[in-house]
């Protein structure tokens, strides 16, 4: 079914919403939240949640771009999730590593002053744009869809090292970028 | 930081992450530049090659049949005459377009690429297991199945029509018939708003549902498509039924394709008055599940012209046409079949320009095939060569038919060896058949592709359950 049906089933209420956005993107939400949880039933009751959540947004939310919502809305529960289930204990985890990787580049969070959620998606969103197409997505690809590293050399079918030098140097830019914009990093 | 920025992360714009859960396309650029030096070379050389006969002409093939999980029964033209493509074809030579298409015995087109042909094999999310494509049927026998050629050569073809986007031309297409779709349907015309979809690199209607039905459109670089939706929700009015002038479209279940043609004639007519075509012909094709004691999935009927054939490549009508599909959720509807979507296609380019022939190449033998389905280099779903070749011994050592099927994405039609195994009868008497695809022309990088396959199962840790046993 077209997104636009299925945003336009979810703003008239119909249950057959979430039976049809389980149908074009239960995988895609799946490996979102597995990606994070790195766990199947975590992952489960994640998107689980997330349909829960889609069907108590839209309305008043009409999103244009309906893949990109519903990955947004498992995401953001993956890692609400991650953090409940996590709280007390240090892990090995994509998610905890993906921290790790960040916090080689940009400071601690206790020295960040930058309040501002969406203001600095803003400029994520605006730095990513500077950056050549490859390197662009495999930054996405590593810190939005926590692709691990390997997965993402057999991807663009380049060595993990590789992967790993590109990671490096656009985190560096990163720091470099929230800099020039006046973020305390 | 660290934590907010990956939190910050989730909100980026929506383009950016749609564009990297693509599969990347570095390497296409080898096989992009010989099409372009094909293109080149065409213009140059179109008046001093000699045309290439084709294995099948598209437009003289009036059989309209789907390839995938559809059984479907042609229903006899209305006047069909090779004179009369020939008066709308004028002397251009059909699809043969053939002077300066390039022919190769070699490979050319990678595993990787074929794969996308499958989004399945292609995303990496979707971890490869032994499931198989399946496809539900009363009979092989009603699949249509296209039989191997014996053309040594087939073509790979884009199929994408290339038309430019063009929003003002969507937006007329949806002012020019949601007013008497409207009128018909007795609703308020939706106010709507035109989006463009990045992901489906397409434009689309946003519009705004009445109490009992959504009015929209999407126009890709090949269609404008009118999509005219029930609402099933408890609030509607109507309980999911499309009201034609205040009467219910609806079918017996039970009924053959004659009489579904027969019941729907006015509704035809009606239709094509709203939308102001002229589409004589139909045809019925349905779509089973297995397990429902009720097997009938849905039930899609076609208003179309016979008489300009079908596409070979994409199997759908070279004329514009409706499609009027119920569906059976559950086989809830009693007797009568009346929840129900309406489609209007229209074309966008010319038929002559809606497949260009990229390159003739030779086809394997089915034997080498055959090979290629024992070891397991087969797409079709989440498929893994590990899994094949272990399930191999009781699924694929033999087969109950092969067919000749093109499977076509967005951009590109590619020829395959298509093999049916019947794996299941049930109750119902509707028999689960597995499809392999066996690509029926050489590739490269098949080793590495297939290779790479049972390293994405392995690393994956997502389908050890079903890992052949």
């Amino acid at each position: 079914m077209d997104d636009n049906a299925i945003v336009a089933l979810f703003l008239k209420r119909t249950e057959t919403a979430i039976a049809e956005t389980q149908k074009k993107y239960g995988k895609y939400c799946h490996r979102i939240a597995k990606n994070i949880l790195e766990n199947d039933d975590d992952a489960e009751e994640c998107v689980n949640d997330a349909y829960l959540k889609l069907w108590n947004s839209i309305p008043p939310n009409h999103p244009e771009n309906f893949q990109a919502f519903v990955g947004k809305v498992t995401r953001n529960l993956a890692l609400d999730l991650y953090t409940k289930l996590n709280a007390r204990k240090r892990t090995n985890s994509r998610y905890a590593t993906a921290i790790d990787e960040l916090s080689e580049c940009l400071a601690d969070d206790s020295s960040g002053d930058f309040t501002d959620d969406l203001a600095l998606s803003e400029l994520l969103s605006s730095f990513l744009r500077t950056l050549p197409e490859k390197q662009r997505n495999i930054f996405i690809r590593r810190y939005w869809y926590m692709d691990n590293v390997k997965s993402i050399a057999r991807t663009y079918d380049i060595t993990e090292a590789n992967v790993n030098v590109i990671l490096c140097r656009t985190r560096d830019l990163l720091k470099h970028y929230l800099e020039s914009e006046g973020v305390n990093v | 930081m660290s934590k907010k920025i990956l939190y910050a992360m989730t909100n980026i714009d929506d383009d950016l992450i749609i564009a990297a859960a693509k599969k990347p396309h570095n390497w296409r650029r080898p096989w992009l530049s010989a099409i372009a030096t094909a293109a080149c070379l065409c213009i140059v050389f179109t008046s001093l090659i000699a045309a290439i006969p084709l294995d099948a002409s598209p437009i003289y093939d009036d059989t309209l049949y789907d390839v995938s999980t559809t059984a479907a029964v042609a229903i006899p033209n209305e006047g069909a005459s090779s004179s009369a493509v020939s008066s709308i074809i004028g002397s251009k030579p059909s699809y043969g377009f053939d002077a300066g298409v390039k022919v190769s015995d070699k490979a050319v087109y990678s595993a990787y690429e074929i794969a996308e042909l499958f989004p399945s094999m292609s995303f990496s999310s979707c971890y490869p297991s032994s499931n198989m494509a399946e496809v539900y049927t009363t009979d092989i026998e009603s699949l249509n199945l296209r039989p191997i050629p014996t053309d040594p050569y087939a073509n790979v073809c884009d199929v994408s029509g290339n038309a430019a986007l063009d929003k003002a031309e969507l937006n007329n297409f949806m002012v020019s018939n949601s007013a008497t779709v409207s009128a018909a349907l007795n609703v308020a015309e939706p106010n709507y708003k035109i989006s463009y979809n990045s992901y489906g690199q397409e434009y689309s209607v946003l519009s705004e549902p009445s109490d009992d039905y959504i009015i929209a459109a999407t126009q890709n670089s090949m269609y404008n498509t009118l999509f005219v939706g029930s609402l099933n929700s408890y609030g509607a009015a109507n309980g999911g039924k499309i009201m034609l002038d205040g009467n219910p479209i609806s079918v017996r279940r039970d009924a053959d394709d004659g009489a579904v043609i027969s019941s729907l004639q006015k509704v035809r007519e009606r239709l094509c008055d709203i939308l102001q075509v002229n589409l004589k012909d139909s045809l019925v094709t349905r779509t089973y599940t297995n397990a429902d004691s009720d097997a009938l999935q849905s039930m899609t009927v076609y208003f179309y012209n016979a008489e300009l054939g079908k596409n070979l490549y994409t199997g759908m009508p070279n004329s514009d046409y409706i499609t009027l599909t119920f569906n059976n959720d559950g086989g809830s509807g009693g007797e009568a079949l009346d929840q129900a979507s309406i489609s209007f296609y229209q074309y966008r380019v010319p038929i002559a320009t809606r497949c260009e022939i990229l390159r003739r190449q030779s086809l394997i033998s089915l034997e080498q095939a055959e090979q290629q389905l024992k070891s397991g280099l087969v797409y079709g779903c989440h498929v893994c060569p590990l899994c094949i070749a272990e399930n191999n011994g009781r699924l694929f050592n033999s087969y109950d038919a092969v067919a000749f099927e093109y499977v076509t994405s967005k951009s590109m039609s590619v020829p395959f060896y298509v093999f049916y195994k019947k794996t299941d009868v049930a109750e119902n008497g509707i028999a689960t058949f597995a499809k392999a695809y066996v690509p029926a022309i050489e590739l490269t990088d098949m080793n590495e592709y297939f290779e790479s396959r049972v390293n994405l199962h392995t690393v994956g840790n997502a389908a050890t359950n079903n890992m052949g046993k």
